[in-house]
């Protein structure tokens, strides 16, 4: 527990602010996120336009979130494995390492599902009544994600990368997180009231804060050879 | 000598025998839908107990081979989830028969089997992540991490999600459950030995499976170094 003491949070900021730079330089990676949400919620137009219900909505835009979030997780730690794993190493504490990867998937994973709303709402309508709700649950859903996929990923960059591994992995850990996304925004679609999603909320919330703590606390044991 | 140290084997040969006479033949409350299939408190109930125990043996072992990196730990957290895994196998499959008869259906969307789904994808992940490490220091670090995050995954979504949303399940939604049969002494005196009973059993053959293991890896050396 002692290496959280020593956490330098500029160097935090250093490690956030250099992810951000290599997007901006490389946009490749964001663009075909960008690109993969296009095309799925496309097909999903085209397939759903006719026969679309409100709940049918719901349960379509976490399943395409579900696997947008898997897919932009995958490249995590690319840019630390390798050859460049030991540079990083010399560099930074593992926790200072996994923080800076938290709060940067936390609000690509964010964007992400706002950028999958405005998508939906283009192509099949918005249905979401409460707004303001259905955004607070997008926000926690990036940050619940984040939690999860961020480990996760970090798991499979060690064994090798191999993709169907980080979902066989993370699938059954995200869906307690799904069904509280799902059951949430289902209330938040039909325009309940605050108090009714609250629940919903602080539980994302916790979630959120779980899977960060125990996250941080265990990468340490991971990132080392 | 033999009395002095397993006791607790007899023990418990004797409540899961116990369990299986008195639990096919006690008297138990006639509750409408559930009537006989009640007596499925004893079996299906106690098997998910005894996985609890077995993934909470398993998660402590990790913590303890995170801390110590001592191999013992992680043979130790490996086969408590195998041994869980039989357990919750049997669980689910005790589930499905009874809500087959009282239900209508093997499988219904209900928090408590949403719950149960997870802990049984989330072990087996765990296994097929063991399976694909070579190097066996490395293996056992990653699977014991994973394992930490998996259990309190696992706990958060069976202690959160059921307070969430409606439960047919009995013990939720206002279903009778074993709270209800509380007053019941005739289905107490089978069900806490049943508890006990099975513990021990899943407990021995956890502790069976840990010493086969450390005897083949003896026996793997030996041959090695002849």
């Amino acid at each position: 527990m002692l290496y959280l003491c020593r956490v330098n949070y500029r160097r935090i900021l250093a490690l956030v602010k250099k992810d951000v730079l290599l997007e901006w330089r490389q946009p490749f990676q964001s663009l075909s996120m960008v690109l993969y949400l296009l095309s799925t919620v496309y097909i999903v137009y085209l397939v759903f336009n006719a026969i679309i219900r409100p709940d049918v909505w719901v349960a379509l835009f976490w399943i395409t979130y579900l696997f947008g979030a898997m897919i932009i997780s995958s490249r995590s730690f690319q840019r630390e494995s390798g050859g460049r794993y030991f540079y990083f190493y010399t560099l930074c504490s593992p926790a200072e390492l996994m923080m800076a990867k938290l709060i940067f998937n936390a609000v690509i994973f964010g964007l992400l599902a706002l950028l999958n709303w405005l998508l939906f709402t283009v192509f099949l309508g918005n249905v979401i009544f409460h707004n303001g709700i259905f955004f607070l649950l997008c926000l926690l859903a990036g940050f619940s994600f984040a939690g999860v996929l961020t480990l996760i990923n970090g798991i499979s960059v060690k064994v090798k990368n191999h993709p169907a591994l980080s979902a066989i992995l993370g699938f059954p850990l995200m869906l307690p997180i799904l069904l509280v996304l799902l059951a949430g925004s289902a209330r938040a679609m039909v325009g309940a009231e605050f108090s009714e999603t609250q629940p919903y909320l602080i539980a994302l919330g916790g979630l959120s804060v779980t899977t960060f703590v125990l996250s941080i606390i265990l990468f340490p044991f991971l990132w080392k050879e | 000598m033999v009395l002095r140290r397993d006791w607790w084997k007899i023990l418990a040969v004797l409540l899961v025998g116990y369990t299986i006479v008195a639990g096919l033949l006690g008297t138990v409350p006639r509750l409408p839908i559930l009537n006989e299939s009640i007596r499925n408190l004893y079996f299906h109930v106690t098997m998910w107990f005894v996985m609890l125990f077995l993934f909470t043996i398993s998660v402590s072992s990790s913590i303890a081979y995170l801390s110590t990196e001592k191999p013992l730990w992680d043979i130790r957290a490996e086969l408590a989830v195998k041994v869980g895994m039989v357990t919750a196998t049997l669980g689910i499959l005790t589930g499905m028969i009874w809500a087959n008869f009282t239900w209508g259906k093997p499988w219904v969307n209900d928090p408590k089997l949403n719950g149960a789904a997870v802990s049984f994808l989330g072990y087996a992940a765990y296994l097929i992540l063991r399976q694909s490490i070579d190097d066996s220091e490395k293996k056992a670090r990653i699977a014991a991490v994973y394992n930490i995050f998996a259990f309190v995954m696992m706990i958060v979504f069976i202690q959160i999600l059921p307070r969430l949303t409606d439960s047919l399940h009995p013990g939720s939604g206002g279903n009778p459950a074993f709270s209800s049969y509380d007053l019941d002494k005739n289905m107490r005196i089978v069900f806490y030995p049943a508890v006990i009973g099975w513990f021990l059993i899943g407990y021995w053959i956890y502790t069976l499976q840990v010493r086969m293991r450390l005897l083949q890896n003896k026996l793997n050396q030996s041959q090695w170094n002849d």
